[in-house]
């Protein structure tokens, strides 16, 4: 087949490895040895790009691959499948494996139908992987190739957000984002483009290409803005700001809060969902999937969804249908303090072709609660769980964009954070039946623009379900609506008073940065908050300037009394916050 | 139903400075209401158990709770009330009066009054405030905070213990932690020596023997879900990593005690003018800021090193309230006070009122010197002069100026120190 | 022997230098005042400190009782005084300056309560 003439090619280009490959069903699978991760991330890229690979399994080793690890994590696996095989704990339609919120918006789409629906999460909440860890920015579709399924996800899933904001009531503002084009854009280029070439071609013709770009993606409205104009839609922007193109469609919401709407409508519309459960294998008959097997015991199941983010690929290895590697990509985003809301009023970037490859664009945002975000960065890192944040990329960030505005007060940092996308060598959504499991659909590789593209990937992702037999009967009690914690941060005097009145804890600040009250905390506990870091995650106690010092033991004292829990075993997320009692005197 | 409550004057904050503004605002017979955010008054006191408050007030070396029972004690012979558990959430001015709008578990209250001391103390800068890398476990956390788990809810923040700071509060709890079973302990920090008092030193860290690694600071935390460890990395004088001398410290909690930071951000809303070196409001000679009739004090200024210099702060304010509200004049110009090349920061910033009291300054110095001298110079020449033992950034210097010295320069004048 | 001693008594923070022969104090130099002095002496024959710590308290706002030694101890017998508090629980209410402890580890202070505490509904 010419698919594996031209495989070869490419691995022929790496002379001195010893380099092969496999192909089956349009999969390339690759072995042998490199000396460096970043070759392997190359070589698998290299033969993901080549037409009509369908996905690439990447089973070459490096120097310094982490042998012993793989080794023990599957050790372990084994040990809690074997000690679990045999307990079911329920059956179920479809069981969806990843709480992010590609899971969470596809086990809410599946909740409009009579079946019966397990959520698998292995964390203790819902929302803490790549889904917490991004910059909560809705984009348009414009900037992923037109022939990508995540361009036309993106673009359909980005109009499909407004509604999804009204029904499950997260914050959702349609700021738009302003493209600015300077003097740096095509600075690469500047040799072909010389004297005032150079400048007409940016003021005159790059915007156009760009507009027509979003023509042809399928984004309506972009509007080219010149002059004055920039700098009355964004006073501070770059002084030397010479064109700008202004994309109406994009928004912006709190990520996690997004997940955690869907996660509350779904168990609301019947999805039973199961945080702190881990899936360490499947029970198979033939090519069919039986059973789920997890720490918890076997979920019996008729169709499967791997949603599992940057495990979707052992995930897949697991149930019997490896199709892809993660490859996983580390992005850095600064977050400042909501005093400098105020500079920004647009989701901004500089367009600099081409992309330069340790940011590959990222830019500054405004946050729906006013705080502002510059980011992210990109970069391959072989630990999926590598949340690390080197300082250097933080004043690399505050490098890179300070181009962007005249003026911010980049000392407001309030804080910096990393989330790993999940990404494919395809570098597209995966989401189709696996190929050799009879009853599974893989829902992966969303990486950017995932998050704009959910309502669209769960309306995707349950029309390959019906297409592989999984019938679809609507649920008349389906509630699409999912009422939010209200917050006194946003109410007036008289409503606060209200609220007061039928129950004091309205009243008692808890965190005084982001204005939070115990009746808050109280609420997002009872609707499944167990740690401190989910509590943060829907109430924001703890993401204001002093980041959780004055409030922390506060929030920690109350989970410890809801959930009568000793407060040393409090969790953050995962482990406990603090270590025993002062002369080990409990109370 | 709001709850309505018309006073003289409103003090939010229940700490020192807010009590002793209190305490002065009622001996002074106005009408007065201290409202808190927290659960008691005493402010960050009553954490505070170790001795030394009190030195320069009292002559006596008492414990934070102790200190803070003085005032409160006193506040109740006054009859003053004290709002707890009642946070501010807006504040306007209102044909005149100042109107502050603040929720408790007792409904929404409207505090109305004509003037507004200010005394919320200062926050805990945070890693992320100095750079720290790594990730984001749990066991990272700053020492106030820890002081406060530690001594009042009797919980430890794990068994080895890295402290990140040389100041006093580091050196602190480092003995609080020593006394109360955490097994491993080191502090680390950037400067040549400890950058607090010598007191600390000896009684909390040498007494015990307790491990110290000076020109050292903290590159990166590391650690999954649980603080795993650190890695140091030493420093030259001017505070830069020296390539090569990263070291992975194990330890299981990291505790930064890295500076305060006053938490002026309501005021900095309502639109106070903002000293950028002190983070904390400009303010004239009476700690009044440059909105008329509100005025801040204690730690809300500048992180001070004595409570007994900080309660100083809510005496003077006092007696600016009492100016403002019997309506006397002020300049038609402030007389600006400036720091010099060698001072880091100084407060108050000018001197505003037509007449009053002597001046007291407070400044630090940026540089380190043996037998300073604090100067005073206008335009025309030295006016003042004093010597001290020694000049040091951790070291709040106190001056006091008469007052005919700085009308005498109308232009301004520059405090510095040779 | 010689030790330098950094005095406490106020922020002079005189440093003062006591020599020692034989047990006895020979010489003392650079003190400010009569307080400095003595404190110097007593550094360096017979160091002395407050301790301060906690104890269990039930039925109060929070979990621990801050307290202190009604006088400073023995340096040598810090640790002595700390496990003396070992399972020490006091029930609020508790007044500022009440005896927890007397005697403590036989230095002749009290352990005494920092603060009131309140009893507070659960």
């Amino acid at each position: 087949m010419g698919l594996e003439k031209k495989v070869r090619k490419v691995l022929e280009r790496y002379s001195g490895y010893n380099l092969s490959c496999e192909i089956r069903d349009g999969v390339v699978f690759l072995y042998g040895r490199v000396r460096s991760y970043e070759e392997w991330v190359e070589i698998g890229l290299e033969v993901g790009r080549i037409k009509g690979v369908e996905g690439v399994v990447n089973k070459i080793v490096w120097d310094g691959y982490p042998a012993e690890k793989v080794r023990e994590r599957e050790e372990r696996r084994r040990r809690i499948f074997e000690e679990n095989k045999g307990r079911v704990v329920g059956s179920y339609d479809v069981v969806v494996i990843g709480g992010g919120v590609t899971g969470t918006a596809i086990a809410r789409e599946l909740s409009r139908y009579q079946l019966r629906i397990a959520l698998l999460e292995k964390a203790p909440d819902v929302a803490t992987g790549a889904t917490k860890a991004n910059n909560g920015m809705i984009h348009a579709g414009v900037e992923p190739p037109r022939s990508t399924l995540k361009r036309k996800l993106n673009v359909k899933g980005c109009r499909m957000y407004e509604r999804w904001a009204r029904e499950l009531n997260f914050k959702y503002k349609r700021v738009g984002s302003l493209w600015l084009i300077t003097p740096r854009t095509l600075e690469k280029y500047r040799r072909f483009l010389p004297g005032p070439l150079y400048t007409l071609v940016l003021k005159y013709v790059l915007p156009y290409i760009v507009v027509l770009k979003g023509i042809i993606n399928g984004v309506r409205g972009l509007r080219v803005v010149r002059g004055r104009k920039i700098f009355e839609m964004e006073p501070y922007a770059a002084r030397d700001a010479l064109a700008a193109v202004f994309v109406p469609w994009t928004a912006i919401v709190d990520p996690y809060e997004v997940a955690v709407a869907l996660a509350e409508n779904a168990a609301a519309n019947g999805v039973e969902i199961f945080t702190s459960t881990e899936v360490v294998g499947f029970l198979k008959e033939g090519d069919t999937i039986k059973g789920v097997v997890t720490n918890r015991g076997v979920f019996l199941c008729r169709y499967v969804v791997n949603a599992a983010g940057v495990y979707a690929d052992e995930i897949a290895e697991m149930a019997g249908s490896p199709e892809y590697t993660i490859h996983p990509r580390k992005g850095v985003l600064v977050l400042f303090h909501r005093s400098t809301g105020s500079y920004v009023r647009h989701c901004l970037a500089e367009i600099i072709l081409p992309p330069p490859p340790r940011t590959k664009g990222g830019g500054i945002n405004p946050t729906p609660h006013g705080n502002v975000m510059w980011g992210p960065t990109a970069v391959e890192v072989p630990d999926k769980e590598d949340v690390s944040v080197d300082p250097e990329e933080v004043q690399l960030v505050l490098t890179k964009h300070s181009t962007i505005l005249s003026e911010f007060p980049r000392d407001r940092v309030i804080r910096y954070f990393a989330g790993v996308r999940a990404a494919t060598f395809t570098e597209d959504f995966v989401i189709r039946p696996a190929k050799w499991v009879r009853n599974l659909l893989h829902v992966a590789g969303i990486q950017s623009p995932g998050l704009a593209s959910a309502p669209a990937i769960a309306e995707y992702a349950v029309q390959k379900l019906r297409e592989m037999g999984l019938e679809l009967r609507e649920k008349p009690s389906f509630n699409p609506l999912r009422e939010p914690i209200p917050s006194l941060r946003d109410m007036e005097p008289e409503q606060a008073e209200e609220l007061i009145r039928r129950d004091p804890r309205w009243g008692h600040v808890v965190c005084e940065c982001e204005l939070v009250t115990e009746a808050e905390i109280v609420e997002a506990i009872r609707r499944g908050a167990r740690t401190v870091d989910a509590v943060k995650r829907r109430t924001r106690a703890g993401m204001g300037e002093c980041q959780g010092g004055r409030c922390l033991i506060k929030v920690a004292m109350i989970l410890s009394r809801e959930l009568g829990v000793p407060l040393p075993e409090v969790l953050k997320e995962e482990a406990p916050l603090f270590d025993g009692y002062v002369r080990g005197e409990a109370w | 139903m709001v709850i309505e409550v018309g006073k003289d004057v409103v003090v939010v904050g229940g700490g020192p400075s807010g009590l002793a503004a209190a305490v002065r605002l009622a001996e002074l017979g106005y009408g007065v209401a201290v409202v808190e955010s927290g659960d008691e008054l005493g402010g960050i006191l009553i954490q505070c158990i170790h001795d030394g408050f009190g030195t320069k007030l009292f002559g006596k070396a008492l414990s934070g709770p102790e200190f803070a029972s003085s005032f409160i004690e006193r506040l109740g012979e006054l009859g003053v009330e004290a709002w707890t558990r009642t946070h501010v959430v807006r504040v306007r001015l209102e044909g005149g009066s100042w109107v502050l709008t603040a929720v408790s578990p007792r409904g929404v209250l409207r505090f109305k009054s004509r003037a507004v001391v200010y005394a919320t103390g200062c926050r805990e800068r945070t890693p992320f405030e100095i750079r720290v890398g790594g990730t984001r476990p749990a066991g990272v956390y700053t020492a106030g905070l820890v002081q406060r788990l530690v001594n009042l809810y009797g919980v430890l923040p794990g068994r080895r213990v890295l402290i990140v700071g040389g100041g006093d509060v580091g050196m602190i709890v480092a003995r609080h932690l020593h006394l109360e079973g955490v097994e491993e302990l080191l502090v680390v920090f950037p400067e040549p020596w400890f950058a607090g008092l010598p007191r600390n030193v000896q009684q909390c860290i040498l007494d015990f023997g307790i491990p110290f690694r000076p020109r050292t600071i903290v590159k990166e935390i590391v650690g999954k879900e649980r603080v795993e460890g650190a890695v140091l990395v030493r420093v030259d004088e001017k505070w830069q990593p020296i390539k090569g001398t990263e070291e992975f410290y194990p330890c299981d909690a990291v505790v930064f005690s890295v500076g305060l930071v006053p938490n002026a951000s309501q005021l900095e809303e309502l639109g106070a003018e903002m000293d950028q070196r002190t983070r904390g409001p400009v303010v004239n000679e009476y700690f009044e800021t440059s909105l008329r009739g509100v005025f801040a004090v204690g730690n809300l200024l500048t992180p001070f090193d004595y409570v007994d210099d900080a309660v100083e702060t809510a005496f003077i304010a006092a007696e600016g309230v009492s100016k403002h509200l019997s309506g006397e004049a002020r300049r038609d110009k402030p007389i600006p006070l400036r720091p010099g090349p060698n001072v880091r920061l100084l407060v108050p910033h000018r001197v505003e009122w037509a007449s009053g009291r002597d001046v007291t300054l407070f400044l630090r110095p940026s540089v380190e010197r043996e037998n300073p001298r604090i100067s005073v110079r206008s335009s025309g020449g030295e006016l003042y002069h004093t010597r001290r033992r020694y000049a040091r950034p951790s070291l709040m210097e106190r001056v006091e100026l008469p007052r005919g010295l700085v009308e005498s320069s109308p232009e301004g004048v520059v405090v510095d120190v040779e | 022997m010689l030790s330098d001693v950094v005095c406490v008594r106020c922020p002079r923070s005189c440093l003062i230098r006591v020599a020692v022969e034989e047990g006895s104090v020979k010489s003392v130099e650079g003190y400010g005042c009569r307080l400095g002095f003595e404190y110097a002496v007593e550094e360096v024959t017979n160091p002395k400190r407050t301790v301060c710590s906690t104890v269990r308290v039930v039925g109060g706002r929070y979990p621990r009782l801050p307290v202190r030694t009604s006088e400073p101890v023995p340096k040598s017998k810090i640790r002595e005084v700390v496990e003396a508090l070992r399972g020490v629980t006091v029930k609020a209410p508790v007044r500022r300056g009440e005896v927890i402890v007397r005697n403590v580890a036989g230095t002749g202070a009290d352990v005494v309560a920092e603060m009131d505490v309140e009893p507070e509904a659960a």
